[in-house]
C-alpha cells in the first residue's frame, strides 16, 4: 500500500489517511491492522443493530404499534441512518470474504483483494442508495430469496469444501462457514428490504411475506446462523482483549446469555407468524 | 563531512525503584548513517548515561535491540537515521520498548518473560525421526526445505508479537511460526502433539490475519502467510 495511488482509490486512502490515528496505526502496522480493528468494530455495531432490529420486529405482533413504529421512522433523517447502516454491513461481509479467501483459499494478493473490498462496497452502499430514493423496485420475494438462498448454500458449500478437513477448532470452522452462508444473505436482505418503500415499512406486505412457509425455513435458518455468528464473534473479541480468567468467562457467559435470548425471541417471531 | 542531521528522540523512561513512567526529550545531531543503537549509545557519552536500553550482535540477528519507533516494532540495530527519516516522514522520533513483556527499565523488556511463549512452543523437534539406514544424517531434499527455509529466519525479536492484533490470551505470530517451521520439517514426527500447541485456544484461534506480523518482520519474513498454510490444513494429516 506504499505505492503511489490514483483516482478514487488514491482519494479513498488520502482521506482515511487525514485521520492521525489510521495513518499512525496503516503507517506503523499496515493497513491489513486497521481493516482487522475495522472488522471488529463493524461486526460490534452490527451486533448492537441486529438487537434493535429483533425489538423493532417484535412489533410485528401487534400491527397497529407496528406501523406507529414504522410512521415515526419513516423521514429523511431515520432512511440517511439505515443507508448508511450498509456501510459496516458491506465492509464487514466483504473484508470477512477477503480474509476468507486468504486463510483458505491462498489468495494472497492483498493489495488487490484491498482495492476489491473498497471498490465493491462503494458500489454496493451508492446502488442500495439509488434504490431508496427511487423507491419503485419489484421483485417476487419467493424468487429473490430462492436465489439469494442457493447463491447462499453455494458459497457455504465451498468454503465447507475447504475448512471440514482442516485441524482447525469446530467454532472456529463454523464462524467461517456462517461468514459465508451471511455473505450473500445479508446483502440481500438489505436489498430487498430497500428495493420499494413497502417492502421493508408495510406491515401488511411483511406479514404476508413471512407467513410463506419457505420464506419462514430462511428467515429460521437466517436468524439461527445470524446469532450464531454474532455470538461466536463477541467471544472471540472477548477473548483476545480481557486476560484475567475469571472476568473473560463472566463477560463471555452473560454475552452468550444476551445472544441466546435474542435469538429465541427472534425464532419465535418467525414461527408464531 | 557527512550530512549532519538535528534528530529529537522521545524516549519513554521508567525507574522501577519509583515505579515512574514518563517521556523525555533528547536533541542530538547524528550523521545520516548513523544506526538508531549508535544514538542511544551518543546519549550514554554526551547527554545522560542513566538512559537504559539493550543490543547484543548488533547485526539484525539476536532480536534483542527491539523497540517501537514512532509505533512501528523493529530492530534498531540495523535502522539508519536516514532511513528513519524516509521511512517516517519526520527528524522527531518516538522510542518505546516493545509490549511483549513488562518493562524493566526505560527501553529494556524483561525478554526471559517473552520467552516463556517461545518455550511453550517447543523450539526444537519433539520426536526425531530416525536417520536412513544408509546414512548417519537426515538429508531434506531441497524442494522440501524451499517450502518452509523462509520462516527459519525467524530471531525471536517479538516485532510481530508487539505488533499482532491480538494482544492477550495469545503465543503470538513468531511462537506460532515455531510449530509451523518444525511441521513442515520432515525430521519432526510429533505432529499430533504439535498440531495441539498450534490449533489450541492461545494459538490459531486468536490469529486474526491483520498481517502486521508480515508487514513488520525485520527478516521480511511473510508470517501472515506460513500461519495461514497452517489454517488452510497444508501439512501432513494428523499421525
Amino acid at each position: 500500500m506504499n505505492a503511489r495511488l490514483y483516482g478514487v482509490e488514491g482519494y479513498l486512502i488520502s482521506l482515511l489517511k487525514r485521520s492521525q490515528t489510521l495513518s499512525y496505526y496503516a503507517s506503523s502496522r499496515g493497513w491489513g491492522f486497521v481493516m482487522a480493528w475495522a472488522h471488529r468494530v463493524a461486526g460490534l455495531l452490527l451486533v448492537v443493530y441486529v438487537l434493535f432490529h429483533i425489538v423493532t420486529l417484535t412489533g410485528l405482533q401487534e400491527p397497529a404499534r407496528f406501523s406507529a413504529k414504522m410512521a415515526f421512522l419513516d423521514n429523511v433523517f431515520f432512511a440517511f441512518l439505515e443507508w448508511t447502516l450498509a456501510v459496516p454491513v458491506i465492509f464487514h461481509a466483504l473484508n470477512g470474504i477477503r480474509l476468507i479467501l486468504y486463510e483458505l483459499f491462498g489468495v494472497r494478493d492483498e493489495k488487490r483483494m484491498l482495492r476489491w473490498v473498497f471498490a465493491l462496497s462503494a458500489l454496493y452502499v451508492c446502488t442500495l442508495g439509488l434504490f431508496m430514493a427511487l423507491g419503485n423496485q419489484h421483485i417476487s420475494a419467493g424468487v429473490f430469496w430462492l436465489t439469494t438462498a442457493l447463491a447462499a448454500l453455494l458459497v457455504t458449500g465451498g468454503v465447507c469444501d475447504r475448512v471440514w478437513q482442516t485441524q482447525n477448532s469446530l467454532g472456529w470452522k463454523l464462524q467461517r462457514v456462517s461468514a459465508a452462508f451471511l455473505f450473500p444473505m445479508v446483502c440481500g436482505h438489505m436489498f430487498f428490504m430497500h428495493l420499494n418503500a413497502k417492502a421493508g415499512h408495510d406491515v401488511n406486505t411483511i406479514l404476508e411475506r413471512m407467513s410463506g412457509m419457505g420464506i419462514r425455513v430462511i428467515d429460521f435458518v437466517f436468524v439461527v446462523v445470524i446469532f450464531f455468528h454474532a455470538g461466536f464473534g463477541l467471544n472471540t473479541i472477548i477473548g483476545d482483549t480481557v486476560e484475567n480468567n475469571r472476568l473473560r468467562t463472566g463477560i463471555k457467559m452473560a454475552s452468550c446469555f444476551v445472544v441466546l435470548v435474542f435469538a429465541y425471541v427472534g425464532l419465535r417471531l418467525v414461527a408464531n407468524i | 563531512m557527512t550530512q549532519q542531521y538535528d534528530i529529537v528522540l522521545k524516549v519513554s523512561r521508567y525507574d522501577p525503584d519509583v515505579q515512574r513512567a514518563w517521556v523525555q526529550d533528547y536533541s542530538l545531531k547524528a550523521g545520516g548513517i548513523l544506526r538508531f543503537v549508535d544514538l542511544f549509545r551518543k546519549i550514554n557519552d554526551e547527554q545522560d548515561p542513566t538512559l537504559a536500553w539493550s543490543s547484543s550482535c548488533e547485526h539484525a540477528q539476536c532480536g534483542s535491540c527491539g523497540m517501537r519507533i514512532n509505533g512501528r516494532p523493529l530492530l534498531t540495530c540495523e535502522l539508519l537515521v536516514e532511513t528513519a527519516m524516509q521511512m517516517f516522514n519526520t527528524s522527531t522520533f518516538s522510542v518505546a520498548p516493545l509490549t511483549v513483556a513488562p518493562v524493566v527499565r526505560d527501553l529494556v523488556v524483561d525478554l526471559e518473560r517473552a520467552y516463556q511463549r517461545i518455550h511453550i512452543a517447543k523450539p526444537y523437534i519433539i520426536a526425531p525421526a530416525p536417520p536412513p539406514p544408509e546414512g548417519d544424517e537426515y538429508r531434506i531434499v531441497p524442494k522440501v526445505l524451499d517450502r518452509y527455509v523462509e520462516a527459519t529466519r525467524c530471531i525471536n525479536c517479538f516485532c510481530c508479537a508487539t505488533a499482532c492484533v491480538t494482544q492477550k490470551n495469545h503465543l503470538g505470530p513468531n511462537a506460532m511460526l515455531v510449530n509451523v517451521v518444525r511441521m513442515m520439517d520432515p525430521r519432526e514426527t510429533a505432529m499430533k502433539q504439535r498440531a495441539g500447541l498450534l490449533y489450541g485456544e492461545q494459538g490459531l484461534p486468536r490469529c486474526r490475519t491483520a498481517q502486521a506480523c508480515s508487514f513488520v518482520c525485520p527478516k521480511e519474513i511473510d508470517v501472515a502467510h506460513f500461519i495461514a498454510l497452517a489454517k488452510q490444513g497444508a501439512f501432513d494429516p494428523v499421525s
